[in-house]
């Protein structure tokens, strides 16, 4: 299964990946490294805003092939996910036929039900993907059903998808697949079993600042490190909602475009909303003082 | 952080010596309770091959991303890493222990107490009641049924426990069973319909529909353990077992002056054998009530991951409260627009003249979308409509 294109170890999918702009810590690689060499799908967990779709994306990126990307939601089912007949054509089809005089119903039934009817969905174009492997995301499989969850399983271990007026299909190139989840509920163990797991929490300090400097080339130094330590502290405060580094990154660039040159009182309040999302959450920080953070973050 | 190779020579000399010490390391972690079979063991070599060996770095971070499957694995995977890999003085004999917390002299003991409270309040009430129990004759069941649940004498908790577990199971085939017309959930199925209608050459004669699934709710439960709710406690904790079975995922927690999740607990199938269990642990059985702070608990521990829009929220409680009533209050209204429903039962319904009164009580009922009675099995029963 090697493929000369693949990163030749995980130190190299570190740099590859900072090379295209995303910071990746050694264990987070070899996580990836894995992924791409056995075949495996990568379970990512953790907070929201902590780069979980992000990876797929670079991924993608790194392999130079397609991103397909499966968002799941609560009563997903096979027909959004991996194929639907396109019925309109099909009536159309029909009704053309009958008018051209013709009516051979096995002939027809074989015609309706073929290629040229067949809607792909992400999980079908995946696995139909004829160049290379794709990386496909399944993003937030939390939210979806546990029937849909175990529909997942089978297609996780054989890579393959039975439709009945068509066939089955074998997966050309096994797509590299990545699944992530805001725990908003347990994953079946069974699922866990087939993927690879990693946790990716909170980066530290030095970590977020380096993300700020690879993504927000123009934003000061002295800036970054003021706006991502402020980050950390409010981190530590029992809020609803612990702002991500998709948070940060919107804030010091919110600061970068008022044109601040460090974080104040006065700036920290007209641009909360950037971090902080809720107005309970707003509140609490208020009462906590915002001076006493800054002094903490800045000085 | 040293990555040599004197790492890889230390250990094994060969490929097959890292094999074998792989292999090991798969069921060092399978005896620490870890899911690790032959896939991951199998999955752990091809990793080996395809990596760099040389670098311990590799070695653990592979190792993790492959045999844990949990945040809490993940967390345990790194000292048993060490341990494994770089055995040092070995580790004291203690930690096998602690995997087995439970004393049985002390299970004994503290299970005694908690049926005990609720066997000596009975034996009061039994006194007062004797006359109830006499008038009592013609059906048994009917009456027991019926009966408020602090007043049934002693002699009859054996049979009222029997009932409940049978209306208990009554209800929940009636649950699942159960099935609503509805006018608006059929939607025409093209899929179906196109299909079946091919013989006729496509003319839609026959109409094919599609029904949404109905899907089982989720319920979490807060059951008020507190001296005033203590002739309830036991029932309700029989009937939260017996709910468990028809509702997607159920969640429990008992709450006094602070907040025990039970749901592994309701788990298991034989209720004695759980209640048991819960006998075991609970210590704040029968002391005072601060509901508010207890679902605060809630909110902050457990709600993001047990509650969705489908979710039924149930609070067994007297609603006598010693926390302060706004804070219950702002608690409740956390609920709001994140679950279907929350229903407060109260076992002080049922009794003639009683009135929510209380501040608690008060400050808790414009949250709360249904408020009922529940001090008789036929009230439990009653609260099918509700689900």
């Amino acid at each position: 299964m090697t493929n000369l294109l693949l990163p030749v170890d995980p130190q190299a999918v570190v740099t590859e990946l900072q090379a295209i702009g995303y910071v990746a810590d050694e264990a987070l690689a070899t996580s990836a490294f894995l992924l791409l060499h056995l075949g495996r799908p990568l379970l990512l967990e953790g907070p929201s805003g902590v780069g979980k779709t992000e990876l797929a994306q670079a991924l993608a990126t790194l392999c130079q092939t397609e991103l397909i990307r499966l968002q799941c939601y609560e009563g997903l089912d096979v027909h959004s996910a991996v194929y639907e007949w396109n019925y309109q054509k099909q009536l159309l089809a029909i009704r053309l036929e009958e008018a051209s005089g013709a009516n051979h119903l096995d002939s027809k039934q074989g015609q309706i039900f073929s290629e040229e009817f067949l809607l792909e969905r992400p999980l079908l174009s995946a696995l139909r993907h004829s160049a290379k492997s794709p990386v496909l995301l399944i993003d937030e499989v939390d939210r979806a059903d546990e029937e849909f969850e175990a529909f997942l399983l089978e297609l996780l271990s054989v890579f393959q998808i039975t439709i009945p007026e068509l066939g089955t299909v074998q997966a050309t190139h096994r797509p590299h697949v990545v699944l992530t989840s805001n725990r908003t509920r347990e994953l079946s163990d069974a699922l866990k079993r087939r993927c690879l797991y990693h946790w990716i929490g909170y980066p530290d300090a030095e970590q977020e600042q380096e993300i700020v400097r690879q993504r927000l080339p123009q934003v000061e130094e002295e800036l970054a490190r003021q706006t991502v330590q402020c980050v950390q502290s409010l981190r530590e405060l029992p809020l609803s909602k612990s702002p991500g580094v998709a948070e940060t990154l919107d804030w010091a660039q919110a600061l970068l475009l008022l044109n601040r040159p460090h974080l104040d009182e006065l700036t920290f309040e007209r641009t909360m909303g950037c971090v902080l999302k809720s107005t309970e959450d707003q509140e609490l920080v208020r009462k906590r003082g915002l001076d006493n953070l800054l002094t903490a973050a800045v000085g | 952080m040293k990555s040599t190779n004197v790492f890889v020579t230390e250990h094994m000399n060969t490929q097959t010596d890292l094999t074998a010490a792989v292999i090991g390391f798969c069921r060092f972690l399978r005896r620490q309770n870890f899911r690790v079979g032959v896939a991951e063991t199998l999955a752990a070599l091809e990793a080996c091959r395809v990596g760099p060996l040389d670098q311990r770095a590799y070695l653990r971070a592979a190792l993790r991303a492959l045999l844990c499957s949990s945040r809490q694995e993940n967390e345990q995977f790194d000292p048993l890493f060490d341990q494994y890999w770089h055995p040092g003085p070995p580790p004291p004999r203690k930690a096998a222990n602690d995997r087995q917390p439970v004393n049985p002299l002390g299970v004994v003991t503290r299970q005694k107490r908690s049926l005990l409270t609720f066997a000596s309040s009975a034996q009061e009430t039994s006194d007062q009641t004797r006359e109830d129990e006499e008038v009592a004759g013609a059906s048994l069941q009917e009456t027991l049924r019926h009966t408020d649940f602090s007043t049934i004498p002693m002699s009859k908790l054996e049979e009222l426990e029997q009932l409940t577990r049978r209306l208990a199971e009554q209800l929940s085939a009636r649950l699942s069973r159960r099935q609503r017309p509805s006018p608006h959930s059929s939607r025409i199925s093209l899929r179906g319909t196109i299909r079946r209608n091919l013989q006729h050459g496509g003319e839609p004669l026959h109409l094919c529909f599609r029904q949404r699934r109905e899907r089982k709710p989720g319920l979490v439960a807060f059951l008020d353990i507190s001296g005033s709710m203590d002739q309830y406690s036991l029932f309700f904790l029989r009937f939260l077992h017996a709910l468990q079975q028809h509702f997607r995922r159920m969640d429990g927690f008992l709450f006094s002056t602070r907040l025990t999740p039970i749901s592994e607990k309701l788990k298991t199938r034989a209720f004695p054998d759980s209640l048991r269990r819960l006998a075991e642990r609970e210590e704040a059985w029968s002391s005072g009530t601060r509901i508010g702070s207890c679902l605060k608990d809630f909110h902050t521990e457990y709600s993001r991951s047990m509650l969705s829009r489908n979710t039924i929220v149930l609070i067994l409680s007297d609603g006598y409260d010693t926390g302060a009533p706004d804070l219950l209050a702002r608690q409740l209204q956390r609920f709001r627009g994140k679950v279907r429903k929350v229903i407060w039962l109260n076992p002080l319904l049922g009794t003639q003249g009683y009135e929510p009164a209380t501040a608690g009580m008060q400050a808790a009922l414009p949250w709360v979308d249904a408020f009922l009675a529940a001090h008789n099995l036929q009230s439990l029963l009653d609260l099918e409509s509700h689900f």
